[in-house]
């Protein structure tokens, strides 16, 4: 899974992101990575045009998975230059190979940070780290999805606190952090612009992220009472929970202990 | 020196042997060895056997808060802690009432105190890269989150972390914001690797080596938990890491092990270990300690550490290197008891001495060795 730097259509992306939620001084200051993998999800209701560039067959993916072997013949077919892996195979997209329309493999990248800024992309491309600093949020279709970590460098940095937000109250606090959704009595105060199905930040009342939401209604409608009216689409307990489920569902205890 | 140094040495049991481990529970050519280099090998045991010594410790994310602002919000939700030798180190008393029942909780406490009383001349205490299990739902306790899912340890304020480990990375002689090049040879789950980016505050470059590829998603979540973003995370298997045909000013090998010392956390390790375990080990960690060392700059740092007790996973691996490495020099460390400085029929350097035990009846903490290394300047 290689690195590498952003492509111009990709720093405009997060230029602009950055910038919508207030904290474009610091975009120069921060060395932003792309990883590109490839996820794969069965279409459950198919849709009759696949894109091309969203869909890699799976016989390449599987080759690209590997990384070796007859893969490599594969991808020379593929490649045009030797920039991003998965990048490269789509532009080079041969026309004999036929689309699986029972699957669709959707391409989205990865958005990293790292704070230190002299290490060169031919020592990154030399070593084949597995991860480099930070991943702050994932670019899909052109738009710039924030995970927490981006909330987190928003509320450091933009003090004035205009950016979308809600703040909630300690007990709603403790339901969010395991996946609840925000009633809207539980919400202490709100950004006074929010609008419907905007994502924004879930703040306790110390002001520290502990979730993502999307709204489902408009300025002061969120505070309605006795009904849901921000959806979490993050939160730092199942967030960190998935994670460690996965941990432990993926180790093999007895390999785990033996070195 | 001798070839066959780091072969596992087996020591005839005898009738007190066979005693403590039918007693204790545990294989006796363990006992057998614990009993010719463990102080107080017997109150060793004893303390072990009782669950209720175990100590539990967290370290302060200094990248996220500060150690007495995070003491009070812990404080008023109800946890007891009490300060260590490491002042972003702190002891909790009661880290979850999942594993106190609460009409013993407070003899429970009670008794941790008494051992803290009788052990004032300690300067350390235990524990490893753990986390501790979560609260039980049948304990009739006050509701009180366990001490690993409060929201400050899901906001990564907090690592719960041996006070042993904390101190290997304190002995690395990095000072807050330093521009270095650090490697970690065994990164996983990134409880050291997370404790050098807070003593980096996130400047330099900390190159995280883990060979198990299933183990990367505890360290990637430790890492992104505790806010760490001068991480390069390798999975490649330590050992090889010269052909990477980098330098580092510091190196930490945490070198896996038979954990020996943490038999009090994972009972199970009294019986899981043979002889060609610890051999096998002790093989690596050779491997690892040169590799590592090979990687330092001149006038670099290495910390080698184990969270075992067997001379052949410690001392014996440091006189491998020294015996090797004419430019490899053992520095003093600040707590801990003095290393062995023999062990059956071999003989150690006399500066041995400098490397540090650590026993749980002795220090509070887990079993624990810790070597500090420099690279002597061309």
């Amino acid at each position: 899974m290689p690195y590498r730097n952003l492509t111009n259509v990709e720093e405009t992306i997060l230029k602009r992101s950055f910038n919508n939620w207030g904290i474009f001084e610091i975009f120069g200051t921060l060395r932003i990575l792309i990883l590109t993998p490839v996820l794969e999800a069965t279409i459950s209701d198919k849709k009759p045009n696949i894109s091309k560039l969203d869909t890699i067959p799976n016989e390449i993916r599987r080759h690209n998975s590997r990384g070796s072997g007859s893969s490599s013949i594969m991808a020379e077919k593929c490649n045009n230059n030797d920039a991003g892996r998965f990048h490269t195979l789509t532009k080079g997209y041969p026309n004999t190979i036929e689309f699986s329309e029972s699957e669709k493999n959707i391409k989205r990248t990865e958005v990293f940070v790292h704070s230190n800024i002299k290490y060169d992309d031919m020592l990154f491309k030399k070593l084949k780290p597995v991860i480099i600093g930070l991943k702050i949020g994932t670019i899909k279709n052109k738009k710039f999805f924030p995970g927490l970590n981006f909330a987190e460098f928003v509320v450091k940095h933009n003090r004035n606190m205009d950016y979308p937000h809600v703040i909630i109250n300690t007990k709603a606090e403790n339901l969010i952090v395991f996946g609840r959704d925000i009633m809207g009595s539980s919400i202490l105060s709100f950004f006074k612009d929010i609008k419907e199905n905007q994502q924004l930040i879930i703040l306790n009342p110390n002001k520290e992220v502990i979730g993502l939401g999307k709204s489902r209604y408009s300025g002061s409608l969120i505070t309605q009472p006795n009904m849901i009216t921000i959806d979490t689409i993050q939160d730092i307990g199942t967030y960190y929970l998935k994670n460690e489920n996965r941990h432990s569902q993926g180790i093999d205890k007895s390999i785990d202990n033996l070195l | 020196m001798d070839e066959n140094l780091g072969c596992p040495v087996l020591i005839t049991g005898n009738e007190h042997s066979r005693f403590l481990s039918e007693r204790y529970g545990y294989k006796e050519w363990m006992i057998s060895r614990f009993l010719n280099f463990i102080p107080y090998p017997e109150k060793m045991l004893d303390y072990i056997h009782d669950s209720k010594n175990l100590h539990h410790y967290i370290r302060v994310n200094t990248l996220r808060t500060n150690p007495q602002v995070l003491k009070r919000r812990l404080g008023e939700k109800g946890y007891h802690l009490s300060d260590t030798v490491l002042k972003e180190v702190f002891e909790i008393k009661n880290p979850s009432y999942g594993d106190i029942k609460i009409k013993d909780a407070r003899s429970t406490i009670a008794h941790h105190n008494n051992n803290d009383s009788n052990n004032n001349n300690n300067d350390v205490a235990t524990q490893t890269d753990c986390d501790l299990p979560y609260g039980n739902d049948n304990d009739h306790g006050p509701k009180q989150a366990s001490i690993g899912s409060t929201i400050e340890y899901l906001k990564g304020y907090y690592y719960i972390q041996d006070l042993s480990s904390c101190i290997a990375v304190e002995e690395l002689e990095i000072h807050d914001g330093q521009d270095l090049v650090v490697l970690d040879m065994a990164a996983a789950p990134g409880g050291k690797t997370t404790h050098i980016a807070q003593k980096l505050n996130n400047k330099g470059a900390i190159f995280a080596c883990e060979s198990n590829s299933n183990r990367l998603s505890s360290l990637f979540f430790n890492l992104s938990r505790c806010f760490v973003q001068n991480t390069i995370v390798l999975n490649t298997r330590a050992e090889e890491i010269n052909e990477l045909e980098l330098q580092f000013d510091r190196v930490l090998l945490d070198a896996p092990c038979t954990c020996e010392g943490i038999i009090m956390k994972d009972k199970s390790r009294k019986k899981s270990r043979n002889l060609e375990d610890l051999e096998t080990c002790s093989n690596r960690q050779k491997k690892m300690i040169v590799s590592g060392f090979n990687a330092l700059k001149p006038n670099g740092l290495m910390i080698y550490c184990t969270c075992s007790f067997a001379p052949e996973e410690n001392e014996m691996i440091i006189q491998h290197l020294l015996s090797n490495r004419k430019d490899a020099k053992i520095e003093p460390l600040n707590y801990g008891m003095n290393g062995l400085t023999s062990f059956s029929k071999y003989q150690f350097a006399e500066k041995m001495t400098y490397t540090k035990r650590f026993y749980p009846h002795i220090h509070a903490t887990n079993g624990f060795f810790i070597a500090k290394i420099r690279k002597k300047p061309e």
